[in-house]
């Protein structure tokens, strides 16, 4: 059985995968985003923690 | 295969974690260690490392006869370590080429640069926001919406297909690629819309960071007036921060601070695109709230940068752990760069086409000269230093 799908369920085919990959995109940048935090934040931790007991 | 199908689906308790969807340590660590090995050979500064390029040139400059009395890659061409990371990564992408084992890592390149970034606010003090005043950030705002509605004319001009007339005026009005994935799925972009308009901002912002360093010493400005024009007028940040370091030390620091103002905007911005480019029809029919779109679209790495620049207003650190804070930074920013060049491959912006690059180079160049006029003006009737 042949069944041609109509337009609309193929528009909203195409939106839902469009939807799951920019989700999955901004998903990552959020995590990077995170990493970033807490590197950059451990990073400026550990100078202030070392100036503070005068290794550095 | 099978723990990779484990890592996506969440681990054998079936448990799905938005950690598990990063590229483990093992896929990643070829592609972070060519980072951090080249950025090593190309020069960190205050990291003694006897062979570097910058060394290199610096001898080149030496041996060879002085133009004008000074040295032809580091005092006419300016070849600092930002330059010599992006062209050597560069030139290892697409003259030698990179191995896929690389590939994966390359991807953090990303979390360097927003590192680099949430340092940058140790360089800065609350009288420096102050400094920068409200008519920057007016320029600022004005460039961002301006930007939006004039690439939605240009694109009905040359007939452009609405989602990646979307995609295309957030990269270039906004800061580029994150403001671009974020209004995507708003504008209802497809995956090659999506690439398309990735290729035509990069490379637009290539260009800038080419050109407008040189045009820029033509006219003298200063290095904080510099740091305005690059985070008003190039698209995407990272290319932002590289133009501005490209410039001078200062204009580098001011690009980063400023261009934190317009990621800030990319939640606003993103539905004013929506807004311009969708039809009446299908904003009725969404019904988008704006506090959802702020939640979900706000780059968090920005409250990072808010803290340390708080703790640094609070004269938390002391002067040596802020002067290690900057050289920190440098050497994020250094890697960063390194692996945007590593991932800056030409042959993608060639095979984008030609009328939505079209837009997206009129509409940037329009920008880009705008902002640099009216920064010039605004230098001269002494709003701007």
């Amino acid at each position: 059985m042949t069944t041609e799908m109509s337009e609309e369920e193929q528009f909203e085919e195409e939106k839902a995968e469009i939807k799951a990959q920019t989700d999955a995109q901004m998903l990552r940048a959020k995590l990077n985003d995170y990493i970033a935090i807490i590197l950059a934040l451990g990073t400026v931790f550990i100078l202030w923690l070392l100036q503070t007991i005068g290794l550095y | 295969m099978a723990v990779d199908s484990m890592r996506v689906s969440g681990g054998m308790s079936g448990k799905s974690s938005k950690w598990s969807t990063l590229p483990g340590f093992r896929e990643s660590w070829p592609g972070i260690l060519a980072i951090m090995v080249i950025a090593l050979f190309c020069e960190l500064p205050g990291l003694p490392w006897p062979v570097t390029v910058h060394k290199l040139l610096l001898y080149i400059d030496h041996v060879l006869p002085p133009i004008q009395g000074r040295g032809l890659f580091v005092d006419l061409l300016h070849f600092n370590y930002v330059v010599i990371c992006l062209a050597v990564g560069i030139i290892i992408r697409n003259v030698i080429g990179v191995p896929k084992s690389w590939e994966k890592g390359l991807s953090y390149y990303a979390v360097f640069l927003h590192a680099g970034i949430i340092m940058l606010g140790s360089q800065y003090l609350l009288r420096d926001m102050l400094k920068l005043g409200p008519i920057t950030i007016i320029v600022m705002v004005i460039f961002v919406f301006g930007t939006a509605f004039f690439f939605a004319f240009l694109s009905r001009l040359f007939k452009l297909d609405d989602s990646l007339a979307g995609v295309l005026s957030a990269g270039f009005s906004m800061c580029g690629v994150t403001a671009l994935v974020a209004t995507a799925p708003m504008v209802r972009a497809r995956n090659e819309q999506i690439t398309y308009a990735i290729a035509a901002t990069v490379s637009f912002g290539i260009v800038c960071m080419i050109i407008l360093p040189p045009i820029a010493r033509i006219f003298e400005i200063s290095e904080y007036a510099f740091g305005v024009v690059s985070a008003t007028g190039v698209p995407n940040s990272a290319q932002v921060i590289a133009s501005g370091f490209m410039y001078g030390f200062e204009a580098g620091k001011v690009a980063g601070f400023v261009n934190i103002g317009r990621i800030v905007l990319i939640p606003a911005g993103a539905l004013f695109i929506y807004v311009l480019t969708m039809t009446k029809d299908v904003i009725a029919s969404e019904k988008i709230s704006f506090f959802q779109t702020v939640k979900e679209k706000f780059p968090i790495y920005v409250i990072g940068f808010v803290i340390v620049w708080g703790a640094n207003c609070l004269h938390w650190f002391p002067k040596p752990a802020v002067f290690a804070m900057e050289k920190v930074m440098i050497w994020f920013f250094s890697l960063s760069f390194v692996g945007l060049g590593l991932q800056t491959n030409l042959a993608e912006v060639r095979k984008a086409g030609v009328k939505g690059l079209l837009v997206g180079y009129i509409g940037g160049s329009v920008k880009l000269f705008l902002a640099l006029v009216v920064i010039i003006i605004l230098i001269k009737y002494g709003y701007i230093d």
